[in-house]
């Protein structure tokens, strides 16, 4: 399961991420404080652009997974019941919007209200995309998935992801208070995280079966990359509890944020691989069939 | 609309897996897709009595399953494509040009029917041997049970035949798909479920591709 689900791992942690990255762009690119060196035409070309790169490399992995890529776009078809098509036809509305959005800002830079509503759009469009995703997951079949923690992991992983990385791409640009605001809120996620943690393991014993199953699975042949996880998402805790350190007035040296922040960013992208690795790992249905 | 379905007897099967292959065999299925699988269901203890003697407790018992052709399938609205169908003998199938390979029916049905072909890129499953159905002939898994543990036909014959229960221990109870079967339960499925018994050939049964 670990390895011949990379695809779709890859697949669901690059849109997240995607997703979180044009939310928290949109959430504080209007913010007064943002772009307080006046850079805000440079971040409105380039980070866009990052996130559709992003989530162009998730699709291109989603075809991985599929037994016959060239029909992918069949996928569509059964939008009233199925949440796998809801997810593609969300997928491709947030992608639209962005290519949309990106168009329009570096062929102009006088439709600031339509490039206000595209972005505004892309992120609707992104929040429901994450919402199809989680939902499709959440199959009766599937006690392990069937719960709010599906929908709790993929919103956490789509801002626990961006915010250091858009932390990391302000360094240059941002104002101080914005570095500060994304680093405590990347610190209160992971903080979060740990502390949802024990919660969910008390699921997973109350799950019958297959929470037993999964219990087995996460200390005995999958522990390595269970506490694996926890302790990449602790150095990442405390490397942006230093940056948030470093970053004590105007004058932070963009040199002394670079490194804590990437090492955070690639902390977590390798913590949230081995969480959707075991995420995969837990499709245990009901009877065991 | 004409609903077919399987007939189980799991207090007379042996486990010899002769309708596995007699399945894998007909359908010349790839190495590691098993539209039928035998399973093993076992578990144990003890039980200390007021004497201070210890009695053991054991329920062994196997299941063979394969698609239950549910009157409300969990596969059919998952499926993205359309691809899954009921036909009019409420046969559940797949389109083979409609399918992509997705696996998303083998995550959402609770029996692991539906299976990734990976030669063919497709999801496939047990079709109840529908050319053998429209010749007047068994599907190739009951004709070959040695122990006459399976049976087929439509539902309302197989129940007045063979009663109404559609479950047995660890089947998950998924009343709600009304899956097509009829089941006579093993004498010690009842303490397999208390023992919470598990199925102990997982590797065996599983699809690996």
């Amino acid at each position: 399961m670990l390895v011949s689900d990379y695809s779709l791992i890859i697949f669901t942690l690059a849109i997240q991420l995607s997703v979180g990255l044009i939310i928290l762009f949109n959430t504080f690119i209007y913010w007064p404080a943002f772009n307080s060196r006046g850079t805000i035409q440079r971040m409105l070309k380039s980070i866009p652009l990052l996130a559709l790169a992003i989530g162009i490399i998730g699709v291109l992995f989603s075809f991985l997974h599929l037994g016959h890529p060239m029909k992918a776009f069949k996928a569509i078809n059964h939008f009233e019941t199925s949440w796998l098509s809801k997810e593609i036809i969300f997928l491709s509305l947030y992608l639209g919007f962005l290519i949309l959005f990106i168009l329009v800002t570096w062929t102009t830079t006088s439709w600031k209200r339509i490039q206000k509503v595209l972005l505004d759009l892309c992120s609707i469009a992104g929040i429901i995309l994450i919402y199809s995703m989680s939902k499709l997951y959440m199959l009766p079949a599937q006690p392990n998935w069937n719960s709010v923690f599906t929908f709790v992991s993929f919103y956490g992983s789509s801002l626990l992801l961006a915010s250091p990385l858009l932390l990391l791409l302000i360094t240059k640009k941002g104002s101080y208070s914005s570095q500060r605001a994304l680093a405590v809120l990347n610190a209160a996620l992971i903080i979060i995280a740990l502390i949802l943690l024990p919660v969910f393991i008390n699921f997973l014993q109350q799950n019958g079966i297959p929470g037993q199953q999964a219990m087995d699975l996460l200390l005995g042949s999958h522990s390595l990359i269970f506490f694996g996880k926890i302790l990449l998402q602790i150095v990442a805790l405390i490397l942006i509890f230093r940056s948030l350190f470093v970053i004590r007035s105007e004058i932070t040296q963009c040199r002394q944020l670079t490194i804590p922040i990437s090492l955070t960013f690639a902390s977590l992208l390798i913590a949230q691989y081995f969480g959707r690795a075991l995420f995969y790992a837990l499709a245990l249905s009901e009877g065991g069939f | 609309m004409t609903q077919y379905g399987f007939y189980i007897d799991v207090s007379a099967c042996s486990g010899c897996k002769t309708c596995q292959i007699a399945c894998k065999d007909k359908n010349n299925l790839d190495l590691g897709v098993l539209w039928r699988r035998v399973y093993e269901i076992s578990g144990g203890d003890w039980l200390k009595r007021t004497s201070g003697a210890w009695e053991p407790r054991l329920a062994n018992y196997y299941l063979s399953i394969s698609c239950n052709h549910c009157e409300a399938p969990a596969c059919l609205p998952a499926c993205p494509t359309e691809a899954i169908f009921k036909n009019e003998d409420g046969l559940v199938l797949i389109n083979d040009n409609k399918c992509i390979g997705c696996k998303y029916c083998e995550w959402a049905c609770p029996y692991g029917a539906p299976q990734f072909d990976i030669a063919s890129g497709l999801m496939t499953k047990c079709d109840l041997c529908y050319d053998y159905l429209k010749d007047s002939k068994l599907p190739s898994c009951v004709s070959s049970c040695p122990m006459r543990a399976l049976d087929f036909g439509q539902m309302d014959v197989l129940q007045e035949k063979y009663g109404s229960n559609r479950s047995v221990y660890p089947l998950p109870r998924t009343d709600e798909l009304k899956p097509s079967l009829v089941i006579t339960p093993h004498a010690e499925a009842k303490l397999a479920e208390e023992l919470s018994a598990k199925i102990v050939n997982k590797e065996e049964t599983e699809n690996v591709s």
